[in-house]
């Protein structure tokens, strides 16, 4: 009985030590200091690198040495503050601001955790008069190989590398060199090379520090297919060209693109509009008119600045635009995130309590003076 | 360029001074539309001599006479020191105590620049030099210049000879010097007969006889001069949609009529002419739709609202140190008195600005500042209501008049420019914005509160009745910044899809919040004694300065319309002398308190 009442009391203990401020005063100056470098590194590493660096990892590694990443931290928090909330909050009027302000923080952050977890984005590049139903990722590149037409394989860019391209072809194919960021370069030699290799080669820049706007590519040789189609191709994203080899009668076509996922819906851009300022070329709004075709339904919409479409858990915002060589178009963000209402509750409670504690404060001084 | 300034210089007339004598009242609140939105001339003029002559009059002329003679009276206008040159070195010209240079001299001399600016067109102007980017300036501000020169050229009589076979078959008087409009009518048959001359006798000038050569240079002369205004779209008068410039307005338009009028009037010295035709054109566009704000822009310049509540600011601020000084209550009550007056006039200001944009006070960094001051100077003033000991004056005064000193730096030729299309909404800058702004108010103040409670330290008072509206101000803060860190995330998922990306706009917002959990916190804990309590609130004013400032220096993530550059130095130093002031008022404090 009293190893229990002595183990409660060691229990109790910990708890008491977990749920007190003292964890905020030792955990925030570290956030501070995580949050601080981040900023800062985005300069140099672009917001991408810098983000997953500091704020979406659980370690941050300075060399050898292995620091607590933001999820760690923010971790560490959420569960303190979770044992507090529960256990050691004063359950009496004059705290109630704070039991509320603990609250709405404890929603935000879970929803974070949630967000961090669950959220998938991508982006939609649509031409008028087109219907897209995949969504592009910002990040992950693939090599899509397509055959007469139909998908054939999808390799991810990280997992290829110079040798013999990693899929089973009626013909042999040789990556000779990749690129992450390529830039067109003049060609000394066109010997042997197909279509578009024949003008130019491909050269590896240093990589951009925004990541999405790297346009990567490879070069590769074809060998033992059609006595036409051997040769030396390149591929680079944007770039239409697209190598097609033809191989014991089939048609095997080469595309670099952005890692695809299919939409459970058609979005097709009906209209995109610039509006600008009256004389001038600055843009007061953007705003395209989209039909949403899912079955046999089909109705129209607008998605335009801070009016996003919502449907079957997708949100789809006007991001921007850009103008190609084969015409304009409209560039949709596509967000699927479940924990998109947790910022929107716990804002509404935060304020409710911060405002309750500061009236109860102003409250108390007064009775006091 | 070169040739333009040669034929202003030569062909047109230059009119007997008489700008004094004009009355620019009417012509001054007459509608422009300009940078995308509908202003008066008054705001377009001054807005554009800022830009050229880095102050709103030159020369003894206010910027709506300055105007007047650059549309109407060009070849005066050219030789008009009006351009201020930071680096006259850079186009060879002399040095000079005004730093004015007319466009006479400047024009010939970035002509032997082109090549360089011709280079410079064709590298990205972040990898431009200093020299580079003042050679730019200049040659940005002498085409706006020549443009406004030219914008009514058509209308100006022409110190030009008619040959005379053209001027019998045309029956025009030679008398009467010819305008770019009365020639329009002939222009088909000189350009006829100029082809008429090189098909019967070719291209060499020197074939011709001399009557031939005028005609031809004459027909030169009048294309080089439509041809330099082809495309000036500076002088957007006339309602359209856009609106159009003179050169692009049909002549016969009613109201364009009345600019001719003005023009003629302005030409001919006839100052009741000129109140005749103003008035005329005020009363016509009176009715344009968009121009119901042109008065209350009008009256915002005449006021001049901040540099007002700026002196009243200053003043209080001199009335509290006589105070301090000698702590008669008078003094106390004039300083408050003053510093009231000058809430008022700065509240009047926002207003204004409110009804003439027709959205929230807040769109721009420059709009935060002010924003800022205000809700300080209210804050400050509810402050000294309550306790009545001269610290609410200090630090209303104080912040009002700093925070409007600051805020010239960040305001452009236009301060009430449009915003970009993620700001174009109503909504969000009056919920995220003024709360995230009131937020940073509250901090300043906190801060400044804990500086006065360091001081009183220092000094060896007990600053322990500071200590409530202390604690009071920095839970406000909290609610402000983090109620409004949090609606700058739903707007952030409303219109980028995501709630929090890191951006670092964003982050610091949230090192504001975090800064002051962490200290409220340390002070439950008992971790943080009372004086570094304090001192940790009066640190705010660094945190708030790199959150609101400092992140826009970075120029990266999504909040691209608020990069800034140029403010690193004066922010380091202001960290620098911070932290120096809180470190030293903290020991003071901490020695006193030993003894």
């Amino acid at each position: 009985m009293a190893e229990a009442a002595s183990k409660y009391r060691s229990l109790h203990g910990w708890l008491a030590f977990i749920a007190s401020p003292k964890i905020v005063f030792y955990t925030f100056p570290w956030l501070m200091i995580l949050l601080t470098l981040g900023t800062v590194a985005q300069k140099e590493l672009g917001l991408y690198a810098a983000q997953e660096m500091y704020f979406s990892s659980w370690i941050l590694w300075v060399g050898p040495f292995p620091l607590p990443g933001a999820y760690l931290t923010l971790s560490v928090i959420t569960f303190c503050l979770l044992i507090k909330f529960l256990f050691f909050s004063t359950w009496r009027w004059p705290q109630a601001g704070i039991i509320l302000t603990h609250l709405g923080v404890l929603i935000l952050l879970i929803g974070g955790g949630l967000t961090a977890a669950t959220q998938k984005e991508g982006f939609i590049a649509i031409a008028e008069g087109s219907e897209m139903r995949t969504v592009s990722d910002y990040h992950d590149r693939i090599l899509r190989i397509e055959k007469n037409g139909s998908v054939f394989a999808d390799l991810g860019f990280p997992d290829l590398q110079t040798g013999a391209l990693p899929v089973d072809l009626p013909f042999r194919a040789r990556i000779d060199s990749l690129c992450i960021n390529c830039v067109p370069a003049p060609l000394r030699d066109n010997k042997g090379r197909q279509g578009l290799a024949a003008e130019i080669a491909l050269r590896d820049s240093p990589p951009e520090k925004d990541a999405e706007t790297n346009l990567s590519g490879l070069t590769f040789s074809i060998t033992d297919a059609a006595a036409e189609s051997n040769g030396t191709y390149i591929v680079m994203e944007e770039i239409p060209h697209t190598p097609e080899v033809r191989a014991g009668g089939d048609t095997y076509r080469f595309t670099m693109m952005r890692a695809q996922r299919p939409l459970p819906f058609g979005i097709a851009l009906i209209d995109f509009k610039r509006d600008l300022y009256p004389g001038t070329d600055m843009a007061s709004g953007f705003s395209s008119a989209v039909e949403v075709r899912d079955g046999g339904m089909a109705w129209p919409a607008t998605i335009s600045m801070n009016e996003p479409l919502r449907y079957k858990g997708y949100t789809i915002y006007q991001a921007s635009f850009s103008e190609r060589p084969d015409g304009e178009f409209s560039v949709l963000s596509v967000v699927e995130n479940h924990g998109r209402i947790f910022p929107y509750l716990a804002s509404a409670v935060i304020f409710i309590g911060l405002l309750l504690h500061l009236l109860l404060r102003l409250k108390s001084a007064r009775g006091k003076a | 360029m070169m040739r333009f300034v040669a034929i202003l210089a030569l062909l047109f007339f230059a009119l007997p001074a008489h700008a004094q004598s004009f009355d620019y009242k009417n012509f001054s609140a007459l509608p422009i539309q300009h940078e995308g939105r509908i202003k008066p001339i008054d705001s377009f003029a001054r807005g554009t001599l800022e830009q050229i002559a880095g102050k709103d009059s030159v020369g003894g002329m206010a910027a709506d006479a300055w105007l007047a003679q650059a549309l109407f009276d060009p070849a005066q206008a050219l030789e008009m020191p009006v351009f201020r040159l930071l680096r006259p070195d850079l186009l060879s010209l002399p040095a000079r105590k005004s730093r004015l240079y007319s466009y006479a001299e400047i024009a010939p001399a970035l002509l032997g620049k082109n090549d360089i600016l011709q280079k410079l067109a064709a590298v990205d102007q972040q990898e431009w030099s200093d020299d580079q980017r003042e050679l730019a300036r200049i040659q940005d501000i002498s085409v706006l210049y020549g443009q406004l020169l030219r914008s009514f050229s058509f209308t100006l009589k022409l110190n030009l000879s008619i040959p005379e076979s053209l001027a019998r078959s045309w029956k025009i008087d030679t008398a009467t010097p010819p305008t770019l409009m009365t020639l329009q009518p002939h222009e088909g048959k000189l350009a006829a007969r100029v082809r008429q001359i090189v098909q019967r006798k070719g291209g060499d000038p020197s074939a011709y006889t001399q009557e031939e050569r005028d005609i031809v240079n004459f027909a030169f002369e009048i294309e080089t001069l439509k041809g330099g205004a082809r495309n000036n779209v500076i002088l957007r008068i006339v309602p359209g949609d856009p609106w159009l410039s003179p050169w692009e307005a049909p002549k016969d338009d009613a109201y364009l009529q009345n600019w001719l009028a003005m023009a003629h009037a302005y030409a001919g010295g006839d100052a009741a002419g000129w109140e005749k035709a103003t008035k005329e054109a005020k009363k016509i566009a009176g009715s344009f739709a968009g121009t119901d704000k042109i008065a209350h822009e009008v009256l915002y310049n005449t006021l001049h609202p901040l540099p007002l509540a700026m002196a009243f600011y200053l003043a209080a601020f001199l009335a509290f140190a006589f105070y301090a000084l000698r702590g008669a209550d008078t003094a106390r009550l004039c300083a408050f008195s003053l510093l009231v007056c000058g809430g008022l006039v700065h509240s009047a200001a926002i207003i204004l600005r409110i009804l003439i944009l027709a959205r929230p006070p807040v769109g721009t960094l420059y709009e935060s500042i002010l924003f800022v001051a205000l809700v300080c100077v209210m804050a400050a003033i509810v402050f000294e209501k309550i306790r009545k000991d001269g610290n609410g004056i200090m630090m209303g005064s104080a912040a009002g008049l700093l925070l409007l000193f600051c805020a010239r730096s960040f305001s452009s030729e236009d301060s009430m420019g449009v915003l970009v299309a993620v700001l174009n909404t109503n909504f969000w800058l009056g919920t995220h914005v003024l709360c995230i702004t009131m937020g940073y108010a509250f901090c300043l103040m906190t801060a400044m509160c804990a500086h006065v409670w360091l001081y009183s330290k220092a000094r060896g008072q007990d600053g322990g009745d500071m200590i409530v509206p202390l604690k009071i101000l920095a839970i406000l803060s909290l609610l402000f910044t983090a109620v409004g860190t949090i609606l700058g995330g739903i707007w952030a998922d409303q219109s980028w899809g995501r709630f929090w990306g890191w951006d670092p706009k964003e982050n610091g917002a949230l090192l504001i919040v975090l800064w002051l959990i962490w200290l409220l916190h340390g002070q439950i804990a008992g971790q943080l004694s009372r004086a570094l309590f304090v001192a940790g609130l009066a640190a705010l004013s660094m945190i708030v300065a790199l959150a609101w400032f400092g992140v826009n220096l970075l120029a990266t993530g999504l909040h691209s319309y608020g990069f800034i550059s140029g403010v690193a130095g004066g922010l380091l130093g202001f960290c620098i002398a911070e932290s120096a002031l809180i470190a030293w008022l903290y020991y003071s404090g901490a020695r006193k308190a030993a003894l």
